[in-house]
């Protein structure tokens, strides 16, 4: 018997039995659509939170005060008197993967022009700042000086506090605002950032370093400092040599610990992307499961079959069927069946993939490789499922096969 | 000696071994030659059935040796059994079992579908054909529950002859039908064994089984008669007289 007769006759006893092969393909419909489903909106919030964190700028490396979190320090960390701004030069010099680098001190002020206010985030920065968290100038200019030596009363400000303080916000540059009653410039406004896990990236003002240190703050130290290299590879070099320079160099060390901690954009990359896809594998195994109850509904509906048809068994048997023809002829059926519930399945997951992603805004990508995988497994639930059932009618004795009620 | 097909010996069939023993044939011998018609009669229970069964390679028997065309049967694959069953046997049974809600044609067909040298056209060509020499050219597209016993019966038979067969092995095959339709049958029959294929059919009708050629009596397991019937009816003169009633 051809594969291809198997396959008509395969077709032709689902298809004698219309609903019941529909319902017994449910359980796989569910299993694949859910899995297919949970795939592609894994991957959707996967893709979209590593896009978010990406604006921040991946090669960013941050120096901050303190030791380890997990040694739990319970202290106000950003406060600790450890960074110093000659720490920064010390880096720059002795860091030869590091490109970009600036100190950074921020707070949060009110910003003031003419009656309307605004309460952004504030950040000195030298000017590599905005190279290293990315940020792009849509209006205006940057700051001239590299450091901000010259205690410059100048800013760039984030589209959301252009909004808050002008009425357009191209208008902005060159006006006077009030940030805590000192008066600053407005030399550039920000390309729009967005929201950021949460946060608005869009509500902030960045002044020169020492002006925000000095003028705003009154600070003669620094919160952290903020280092970029110029390619992703290079991050984890640039880390090791900071860290060597911090520790042997600059001597940031009491009693054994280190006095600060160095974190990577690309290290909250990794944890992100390594908790989600943990969660993303959780959500498809509870669809797995779903699959397997699927599967147990094909086996029992496949034992049913064979039970009906026994005497049909009996005479293909007796009229010269090889018995692993006849084994072939039952699973071949389980798979078909199997394989019409994947299909169902597959596009019932991408149907839902696409309202679920519409549903929490972002795009939620049916992999191929999903789909093949959703494939692959009807096809072996199919065989699994149905090997048992089709072996039994396989190993049927013709005789009492033909005499059965 | 090589016209010998059948040939068993010392055969004996024991069904639950044990307590409820059941011995359905004891030490049974038998030759069966090319060109025969044989009847194999006795009373219900005597082991007609087990006999033919064991012969058709259907069942294996508890003991005894059987050679096939002078090959030993125990020797033979599964596989090959199988093989043998498909191209060498056909089998007619008492109560037709034909698929239900399928044309005549697809019953005739199932054979063939086993027989990989036959293309989807030639698989049909060759059923039609068989349907034809069974007088049921007008029913091939028939379901068989549309169709009588006589033509189940005959849907039978060109199933078992679609694939040429060597040798029909038929249980009962006029059990479930009148004697009019059953002379129909049996001329079928004459007409096969006519063109040189060995019949071998269980009944216990002795008018039916006054038209074959060869007469085998059994009684609990046993070979109690074993003669030649000389002077063989023959079915179409009977059909045509019960047909003029
Ligand atoms: N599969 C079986 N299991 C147990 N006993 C059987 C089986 N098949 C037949 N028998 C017994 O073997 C004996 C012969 O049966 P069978 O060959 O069918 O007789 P018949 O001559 O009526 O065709 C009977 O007693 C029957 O009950
Ligand atoms: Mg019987």
């Amino acid at each position: 018997m051809k594969v291809s007769d198997l396959l008509l006759s395969a077709l032709r006893s689902i298809n004698r039995n219309r609903s019941r092969s529909l319902l017994t393909m449910l359980g796989i419909i569910i299993g694949v659509a859910s899995v297919i489903g949970m795939l592609a909106l894994g991957n959707g919030a996967t893709q979209s939170i590593k896009g978010e964190l990406g604006k921040l700028g991946t090669n960013l490396i941050m120096v901050m005060p303190g030791a380890d979190q997990q040694r739990g320090v319970s202290t106000d960390l950003a406060n600790v008197e450890i960074l110093k701004e000659s720490d920064v030069k010390a880096i720059l010099n002795l860091s030869p993967s590091v490109t970009y680098i600036s100190p950074v001190v921020s707070t949060k002020s009110q910003a003031v022009f003419g009656s309307n206010n605004s309460r952004p985030n504030v950040t000195g920065g030298y000017r590599d700042y905005f190279f290293i968290n990315n940020y792009e100038i849509k209006y205006g200019q940057l700051f001239d000086e590299r450091t901000g030596k010259s205690l410059q009363k100048v800013c760039v400000i984030g589209k959301t506090v252009a909004e808050d303080l002008f009425e357009n916000e191209k208008d902005a540059v060159g006006k006077i605002i009030r940030l805590d009653k000192i008066p600053f410039r407005i030399i550039g406004v920000l390309e729009e950032k967005g929201q950021t896990m949460g946060m608005d990236g869009d509500n902030i003002i960045i002044a020169p370093f020492r002006t925000v240190q000095k003028r705003l703050l009154g600070l003669t130290y620094l919160h952290q400092i903020h280092a970029a290299t110029e390619n992703e590879d290079e991050v984890d070099a640039a880390v090791a040599e900071i860290d060597d320079v911090m520790t042997n160099y600059l001597k940031k060390v009491s009693g054994g610990e280190p006095q600060f901690r160095i974190a990577t954009q690309k290290e909250m990359l990794d944890v992100m992307g390594t908790v989600l896809g943990l969660l993303t594998l959780l959500l498809a195994a509870i669809a797995g499961i779903s699959l397997l109850v699927g599967g147990i509904g094909i086996m029992n509906i496949m034992l049913v079959t064979v039970t009906e048809r026994t005497r049909e068994i009996g005479l293909r048997l007796a009229v010269g069927a090889p018995s692993n023809v006849i084994l072939l002829q039952f699973l071949i059926e389980s798979v078909v069946i199997s394989l019409i519930g994947g299909i169902i399945g597959i596009m019932l997951g991408y149907t839902l993939a696409s309202i679920g992603g519409s549903l929490m805004d972002m795009t939620a990508e049916v992999t191929p490789s999903s789909v093949l995988m959703a494939f692959g497994f009807s096809f072996l639930v199919g065989v699994l499922f149905g090997f048992f059932p089709a072996r039994k009618a396989a190993r049927l004795n013709p005789i009492q096969a033909l005499r059965h009620e | 000696m090589e016209d010998c097909v059948i040939d068993i010996k010392n055969i004996s069939k024991v069904f639950n071994p044990g307590e409820n023993e059941v011995r359905a044939l004891n030490d049974v011998s038998l030759k069966i030659y090319k060109g025969e018609f044989v009847s194999l009669m006795g009373s219900s229970g005597s082991g007609k059935s087990t006999l033919l069964n064991i012969l058709g390679c259907l069942d294996q028997p508890t003991s005894g040796t059987y050679l096939l065309d002078g090959q030993e049967v125990s020797g033979i694959s599964k596989s090959e059994i199988s093989l043998i069953r498909n191209r060498k046997f056909g089998f007619v049974f008492q109560s037709y079992n034909l698929l239900p809600k399928t044309s005549a044609l697809e019953n005739v067909e199932l054979p063939l579908l086993y027989n990989s040298q036959y293309s989807i056209k030639a698989r049909r060509e060759k059923a039609e054909e068989a349907l034809v020499s069974v007088g049921l050219k007008d029913r091939i597209f028939h379901k068989t529950n549309e169709l009588s016993g006589g033509q189940q019966q005959r849907v039978a038979i060109a199933r078992a002859l679609v694939n040429e067969p060597k040798v029909i092995f038929a249980d009962e095959p006029t059990g479930n039908l009148d004697s009019k339709t059953s002379y129909q049958v049996m001329e079928l029959f004459q007409n096969l064994n006519e063109k040189g294929i060995l019949i071998v059919m269980v009944s216990h009708e002795p008018d039916i089984v006054e038209m074959s050629k060869r007469k085998i009596i059994l009684h609990d397991g046993k070979i109690i008669e074993d003669i030649e019937i000389l002077n063989p009816k023959n079915a179409h003169e009977l059909f045509v007289a019960a047909d003029s009633k």
